[in-house]
């Protein structure tokens, strides 16, 4: 059974402002999957799709078999998706809603009714996991953005779903922090979770999926296949602007190159 | 590799949706002409925006007295809580300005065993108390019916005058409020934020008012933010002196803004709670455990409280 079956799926802002337009896609468990395409692309809106946080206008939506509309998810229907199911938001500021960080990662455990000493084990293994068992008792609004990527993405592994939606992960980090997240991200996919991307940054979806959706400015899908094979094909890429050309200087020399994140 | 800025650059290679950037001509030649510069913006709407934020940093966000561990930082925050909540009630109930004054001494040296600094405490709670007393203090003064003891003024036949009793309630309600905003300040500012949240859940708080003022302690940190990110936005742009009007205008403008942004934030937080099984009711940990310190704490303040309705002082 598949993890989502997307079927021909589309979604507008006020019945107005396009947001995405005929989506289809299906995703089998364990996948790595990326969703390319430049800004204001549709990817975030079906990320929120995906998590149930707002529904089609048409075309459906199934998560393992099950179709995602508001009637289908009360109870234990919503927190067994709840539990299955996590998204890290583009803006962590959003995320953090706790007014500590243990408060923050403990928040999702605690609401899927998991017995109360596992959720803690749980909250404080997320924080060691990610080395930030120090901030434990910081205020959230008092942290670094790279510090409250890593906080959210505690809050997501507390919860341990089989499937993690990433929506622009790597934002604003700087590159350091932004290498110590992909290596996260990859150990999470290598425990067998379902992994969805949604990037326009080509280097980050070369390492965290085998599989690619190109959205166009559309709001649909353009191309799909194998991430190698979506990648290396430059000419298309450009066309799609996910690649322009860059230059720069090395020692009074000019360099240029195709560049693959924005 | 090219030895000069490649041609490429400008050639068809490059996307037409990121065509090169040719600056215009006007970057070459800069205004030299002289513009009178006014810091009337930074004067008015500046410094009541910084003024805003600073307090607010100051009082609600400053958690360095949380943390300096003193007495009342030693103790279980849930037993502070309740203590400062029932001395707070009872001080509404004293009708003797003695009594009151000797809550007020007794803040005090809370304050000094607390390792706060008297002067800054001081100045703290009096910032409060003309704007929770004033408007009905002042008038007391001439409306409590009474002995005159100090003549004001004649209005239509009538003299109006201080009266003995306007002057002891007046007397009595200030000193009511400087008590009961010594105690709500000594306990916010030798408890963490964090902590009393914590509190309030653990003594049956209804949970969704916690959650709510917790939203509200994270987010004002945020939008206050925002707002100083928007001034100095527009003051690094503002070179000549703005109408009144205009700069009405412009805070009003900026006013409606952050409310819609403190909307669609509100919106994304709701969404970042549900993703995360939220479903109206949430369920929240607690991780204090009282000792002696605190049954000691809390038996001691029962003592006081007894000892001034004992003597006399409730109504």
């Amino acid at each position: 059974m598949n993890i989502y079956d997307i079927d021909n799926v589309s979604f507008s802002y006020s019945g107005k402002f396009s947001a995405i337009s005929g989506v289809s896609m299906t995703i089998a468990p364990g996948e790595k999957v990326a969703l390319l395409g430049p800004n204001g692309s549709g990817k975030s809106t079906l990320l929120r799709m995906m998590d149930a946080l707002v529904f089609p206008d048409s075309g459906e939506i199934s998560f393992m078999g099950r179709v995602l509309i508001e009637d289908n998810l009360h109870d234990e229907a919503n927190t067994f998706f709840r539990k299955n199911v996590a998204l890290l938001f583009q803006n962590p500021e959003i995320q953090l809603f706790s007014p500590t960080v243990f408060d923050d990662v403990l928040f999702g455990p605690m609401q899927l009714g998991i017995p109360r000493d596992e959720a803690l084990h749980r909250a404080e293994e997320s924080l060691e996991k990610l080395r930030i068992a120090a901030l434990r008792d910081r205020s959230t609004h008092e942290l670094s953005i790279g510090e409250k990527k890593r906080v959210a993405i505690a809050g997501l592994l507390a919860i341990d779903p089989g499937v993690l939606l990433l929506d622009e992960p790597t934002a604003g980090l700087d590159p350091r922090s932004c290498r110590d997240l992909i290596d996260i991200i990859s150990s999470a996919g290598e425990s067998g979770k379902t992994i969805i991307t949604a990037t326009h940054d080509l280097h980050l979806a070369d390492e965290l999926s085998d599989k690619a959706f190109v959205f166009s400015d559309e709001k649909t899908i353009i191309a799909s296949g194998a991430t190698n094979d979506v990648l290396s094909d430059t000419e298309r890429l450009r066309e799609w602007n996910l690649t322009h050309i860059h230059r720069h200087k090395h020692g009074g020399r000019w360099h240029e190159h195709e560049h693959k994140h924005l | 590799m090219n030895q000069n800025p490649p041609a490429a650059f400008n050639s068809a290679k490059a996307n037409e949706s990121l065509a090169p950037f040719t600056p215009p001509d006007w970057w070459a030649s800069p205004d030299t002409e002289k513009v009178k510069s006014s810091r009337a913006f930074d004067r008015a709407s500046g410094k009541t925006i910084r003024g805003i934020a600073s307090f607010m940093k100051e009082t609600v966000f400053a958690q360095n007295h949380a943390v300096s561990g003193g007495l009342l930082q030693s103790l279980d925050p849930r037993m502070k809580l309740v203590t400062f909540f029932a001395m707070i009630v009872s001080v509404s109930f004293i009708k003797h300005p003695a009594h009151l004054l000797f809550v007020y001494v007794l803040t005090l040296a809370l304050a000094a065993m607390s390792r706060i600094p008297i002067p800054f405490f001081v100045k703290r709670v009096w910032f409060f108390i003309p704007i929770f007393s004033a408007v009905i203090a002042l008038p007391a003064l001439i409306l409590v019916p009474g002995k005159p003891i100090a003549h004001l003024f004649t209005l239509a036949g009538h003299d109006i005058s201080i009266t003995s009793q306007g002057l002891d309630s007046s007397l009595l309600f200030v000193l009511r409020v400087a008590s009961s905003v010594s105690l709500a300040i000594l306990l916010t500012l030798t408890t963490k934020w964090t902590q009393l949240l914590q509190s309030l859940r653990t003594i049956r708080v209804p949970s969704i008012f916690v959650l709510i003022l917790g939203l509200t302690y994270r987010y004002i940190f945020h939008i206050l933010d925002q707002v100083l990110e928007t001034y100095e936005a527009r003051l690094s742009r503002t070179i000549s002196r703005q109408s009144a009007a205009k700069e009405r205008g412009w805070i009003a403008g900026r006013a409606g803004h952050t409310l819609i942004h403190a909307m669609k934030t509100g919106d994304g937080v709701y969404e970042a709670m549900a993703s995360r099984g939220f479903t109206g009711d949430p369920v929240f940990y607690s991780e204090h455990v009282s000792g002696i310190g605190d049954i000691l704490f809390v038996f001691t303040a029962a003592a006081v409280i007894i000892l001034i309705a004992v003597f006399g002082g409730f109504v």
